[in-house]
């Protein structure tokens, strides 16, 4: 792939060229204290043009907030709404490479895999993204490397940095990011050999003894119901049902709709919705086809680790850790899958 | 338009750190801070569903007045006009202890402060309390006899390290989560847990010891232990020597509960006492997490003593790695008794009796105040049954569902002349009042709360008052109107409070902007105290207090053979006006159940999720039947987060003689098959 070149100055200004072009610059924000979290500066500034780790929340919170209202109900008598529809046109800047990764398996899901989910996919249309590669691993615990999700994102970005140490080499992954590059022309330059030399370097540094992870001998363990009974017993012990995995995950795309009414008004939405909850799987009639609690949280590592490796060649788990970075029973997905590798 | 507000979660006391995740007006989610101190980046189910009840169209969000039975919504004007004129003329002609004020542990300690000099100043009445009366007063009572000070020793950061965790009568998994996490932490770094529980809790299935005592036998059990320890030559000779008092006696009245001696009463083999008094005694960093379970009894106050006697007989207290953690169950209940919404103390447990403080007020506030204690939220009742009491303004509590012997706090409420409540959401109290005034959720007001660790934090507004107003503006307006000015701006209300406060003379809005500061903070430079009583304890030197068992105030019989205990679920928050509003949370639990063990079941022909009826000598109600041995045979167990199934209409509303905190946690019941 050939890639440019853009000065940290010129990527200042190629910022407020594009904040022009959009209702929301969503970018990583420094919030308090050591807080990272995504969110709009077009007018008020303050994004990062570069920054170690990771937003705490993903750009999925943009797609599928965890409750998003769809319409105002002002009478359920006489059916009766209003819209609420979002056609914010958004720049999504400076997304790491596991995050982009992500937004690739949700497009499948919400968009391409049969059936279509029309807020969210006005909502992707809307939006350009401009992916930031990681110069280094983000949390201890994050394993995205081992994932094939990072340190450079592969697809599903409309321009994509790469932190040298002059500046930023220039991906270009689509259409739209072409057409930044085209208006924009004077901003870039050519790269030099020492800018391919140093990103081979970061690859390296990046990838050190690592080996990457076998998933599909993970997922057939998993589909054969290998998986050691003691594992799954201890992760129904650690759940205590947070749902923070669920929330932060970038990946996770379930979600169930509801109405908030006093009488006869109010607002219907969906929210954020998965397998830690007795609920999620309850029948009409009261009976909860799985009672077993360790078998809610098992749906999480099949649905991530053998369902959509079937269903999409890989795995839905883009090794971000933010699961990992939020357990309160300390359940570690890395730590799984390496105890049901090694088994 | 996005917006991300820092603020502290509305829920339990342990006081995480979130966002609110504000777009163009509309909160749509909560980003947990990684920074916040407290909670790291974590969240419990509840407070990931944290914003979902502040827009909820069932707000309130106009003043009501009730004319002839029925509420009509009114302007702030005609209700504030209307609500001043009858507290004035109740007060006229009934004089001022006629009135009495609940402040809230929902609200700010600004707001609480300033309810506090409302009813002190304004109102002139002695009598204000709030619901740590139904919980944690036994902690205050308690602790301050034994150390001086009546709140958590120690700070949540050192229990990942701890080698002995001793949990009773708590259920941090499900009550206080974000502490669980550092309980599970513990664990996964080798800490030995010791669970008392009279229900086999999460914690119990990786404890190294689980003691399964019968409800309200603590002291009992804590006395063995203590016995155990002393004829095992286990305690710290040196500590006690040097920093406590009062071991004769302790001593002598320990000698009558041996392990063996308390079997029958607590139902626990002796030999896992002995266990849990060994690890307790012999780990290097020990300590007690507690919580209503030792709280909620007649013998609350004694409970709470007998733990801080265990603790100090080993020399695990008043250094790093030790110490006692009361629970608290509601986001600023600290803080409220903090800020003197206590009928016999001013902010910072200055004491309403010492001329000294009661001048110092005075001064400040230019007004004479009265020098009497007044009445507890228990005695207040018990007044409005005799028709003492005329008046009561309630703000954030629903006394109809929390207080024990429902039927009783109807009757109650009935009897008096004038009821306000300041509320959210029409609460069935609220329904009773005669002008309900809506309140501001955490969402919509400025301020600060106090958690668990007696760490002060920052609330921060992410969208305008809902109603128009906060709960402080209400009262300053209420003020105004009765003809006395207060200032309104929380971040001033603070400072007046820092100035007048010597346990908080440090704390600012400024100063809190990091962190937070845990309390005490004496001075401006001062950078709070993480652990109380080092070195000496705030009384000088702990004092060992002999406490015996005494039996709850109802024990089962042949027509009420059970013994029924009441708690709290993960998924829902007190009296559910907050969580029965979130989706994925009133989905897990829509309804009230009794848990009962599998033999009893039996016995009686029960099936599981089977309608049955549950009865006490106060009141009876029906709920499906929950059939798992994690409770023993003879003893049942109910949440009580359910409105309309309301579990506290069968409690009993008898009540510690120190603290008046009512015996949720005993009574007797029985319970019936439907025809």
């Amino acid at each position: 792939m050939k890639r440019l070149f853009i000065t940290a100055e010129n990527l200042c200004i190629l910022i407020i060229k594009l904040k022009r072009d959009c209702d929301e610059f969503i970018a990583p924000k420094k919030e308090h204290l050591d807080d990272i979290i995504f969110g709009d500066t077009k007018d008020d500034g303050g994004e990062l043009l570069d920054y170690e780790g990771n937003s705490i929340i993903s750009t999925r919170a943009f797609f599928l907030p965890q409750t998003e209202p769809f319409f105002e109900i002002s009478s359920a008598k006489n059916s009766d709404f209003v819209p609420i529809e979002d056609k914010k046109k958004r720049l999504f800047y400076g997304i790491r490479p596991c995050d982009v990764k992500a937004l690739v398996l949700m497009k499948k899901f919400f968009i391409e895999d049969g059936f279509v989910d029309i807020p969210y996919k006005q909502k992707v249309e809307n939006s350009t993204f401009i992916a930031l590669a990681c110069a280094k691993r983000c949390l201890e615990k994050s394993f995205c490397h081992k994932m094939d999700a990072g340190p450079l994102a592969k697809e599903g970005f409309d321009l994509q940095l790469i932190p040298v140490s002059r500046g930023y080499l220039v991906e270009v992954g689509s259409k739209k990011g072409s057409q930044i590059i085209k208006k924009n022309k004077k901003l870039f330059s050519n790269t030099k050999t020492q800018d391919e030399k140093e990103i081979k370097q970061m690859i390296k540094n990046f990838a050190e003894k690592v080996k990457k992870i076998d998933y599909k001998r993970l997922a057939r363990i998993m589909k054969e119901d290998k998986v050691g009974h003691k594992i799954w017993d201890d992760l129904g012990l650690r759940c205590v049902i947070c749902s923070g995995c669920i929330t932060l995950c970038p990946t996770c795309s379930c979600f169930s709709v509801t109405d908030r009414l006093n009488g006869d008004r109010g607002v219907r939405f969906r929210y954020c919705d998965g397998c830690p909850y007795v609920g999620f799987t309850k029948m009409a009639g009261g009976s909860i086809p799985q009672p077993l609690h360790k078998d809610h949280i098992r749906r999480f590592f099949e649905h991530k680790l053998n369902v959509d490796v079937e269903r999409y060649g890989m795995p839905s788990c883009v090794g971000c850790a933010r699961c990992i970075q939020t357990c309160l029973g300390n359940i570690n997905i890395q730590k799984f899958i390496d105890e049901v590798l090694a088994s | 338009m996005i917006k991300r507000v820092l603020t502290t979660c509305p829920y339990c006391g342990v006081g995480c750190g979130f966002y609110l995740d504000v777009r163009d007006g509309r909160i749509v989610g909560v980003i947990p801070s990684r920074s916040n101190s407290v909670s790291k980046g974590y969240l419990c189910v509840k407070g990931w569903h944290a914003h979902e009840p502040v827009q909820h169209p069932d707000r309130l969000k106009k003043p009501l007045i009730k004319e002839n039975g029925k509420f009509k919504e009114t302007t702030w004007d005609i209700a504030l006009d209307y609500v001043a004129k009858r507290l004035k003329e109740i007060k006229d002609k009934f004089g001022p202890d006629s009135l009495a004020v609940c402040t809230s542990a929902r609200c700010t300690n600004e707001e609480n402060f300033l309810m506090m000099k409302f009813a002190r100043a304004v109102l002139g009445t002695p009598n204000v309390d709030h619901c740590a009366r139904t919980c944690h007063a036994a902690t205050v009572s308690g602790l301050n006899q034994s150390f001086g000070s009546g709140a958590s020793t120690n700070s949540y950061d050192e229990l990942p390290s701890m080698d002995c965790i001793m949990i009773i009568g708590s259920n941090p998994t499900e009550a206080h989560p974000i502490v669980g996490w550092r309980v599970r932490t513990a664990i996964d770094n080798g800490a030995k847990i010791i669970v008392c529980d009279p229900r086999r809790i999460l914690p119990a299935e990786s404890a190294s010891i689980y003691i399964q005592h019968y409800p309200g036998t603590d002291i009992a059990l804590l006395n063995a232990m203590i016995n155990f320890i002393i004829e095992e030559n286990l305690q710290d000779k040196e500590f006690i020597e040097k920093r406590t008092e009062g071991l004769q006696q302790l001593r002598e009245t320990v000698k009558d509960y041996t392990p063996e001696s308390v079997k029958d009463i607590t139902g626990v083999k002796p030999q896992l006492i002995k266990e849990a008094a060994k690890v307790y005694a012999t780990s290097k960093r020990s300590c007690i997490m507690y919580s209503l379970g030792m709280t909620e009894h007649t013998v609350g106050t004694d409970n709470v003593i007998a733990m801080a006697n265990l603790a100090m007989i080993c020399g695990q207290v008043g250094k790093e790695f030790s110490g006692l953690y009361p629970m608290r169950g509601q986001n600023n209940v600290q803080g409220a008794c903090d800020m003197g919404a206590l009928p016999n103390v001013y902010s910072g447990y200055q004491p309403v009796t010492d001329e000294a403080v009661r001048k110092k007020f005075e001064t400040a506030w230019g007004v004479s105040l009265p020098s009497n204690v007044g009445l507890t939220l228990t005695d207040m009742m018990l007044r409005a049954v005799e028709g003492r009491l005329k008046c009561f303004y309630i703000i954030g509590e629903d006394q109809l569902r929390t207080d024990p012997d429902t039927h009783m706090i109807e009757r109650a409420l009935d009897n008096l002349e004038f009821i306000v409540v300041q509320e959210i959401f029409l609460s069935e109290t609220a329904k009773k009042a005669d002008v309900v005034l809506p309140g501001a959720s955490f969402a919509e007001k400025e301020g600060t709360f106090t958690c668990a660790e007696r760490r002060f934090q920052r609330v921060r507004r992410a969208i305008e008052p809902i109603s128009g107003k906060t709960d402080g503006d209400i009262i300053a307006e209420l003020s105004k109107r009765l003809g006395y000015a207060m200032e309104s701006r929380p971040k001033k209300i603070c400072d007046e409070m820092a100035s007048l406060t010597p346990l908080f003379t440090g704390v600012s809005f400024e100063r809190l902007e990091e962190n937070g500061l845990q309390w005490p903070v004496p001075d401006k430079n001062h950078p709070g105290t993480p652990i109380v009583h080092k070195g000496e304890f705030r009384r000088g030197k702990g004092k060992f207090i002999a406490v015996k068992h005494r039996p709850p105030a109802e024990v089962p019989d042949s027509r009420y053979p059970f013994i029924l205990s009441t708690g709290r679920i993960l998924f829902h928050y007190n009296t559910g006006t907050m969580t029965s509003r979130v989706a994925n949370l009133i989905r897990e639990y829509p309804r009230n159940f009794v848990q009962i063990n599998p033999s009893d079941a039996k016995k009686l022909g029960i099936k599981k999720q089977e309608e049955i009826k549950v009865k006490t000598r106060r009141g009876e109600l029906v709920v499906l039947a929950e059939i798992t041995d994690k409770v023993k045979a003879g003893v049942l167990w109910m949440p009580f987060h359910f409105s309309n199934e309301p579990t506290n209409v069968l409690t009993n509303s008898a009540y510690d003689p120190v603290c008046k905190t009512g015996e949720y946690k005993v009574c007797a019941a029985s319970i019936e098959k439907l025809k």
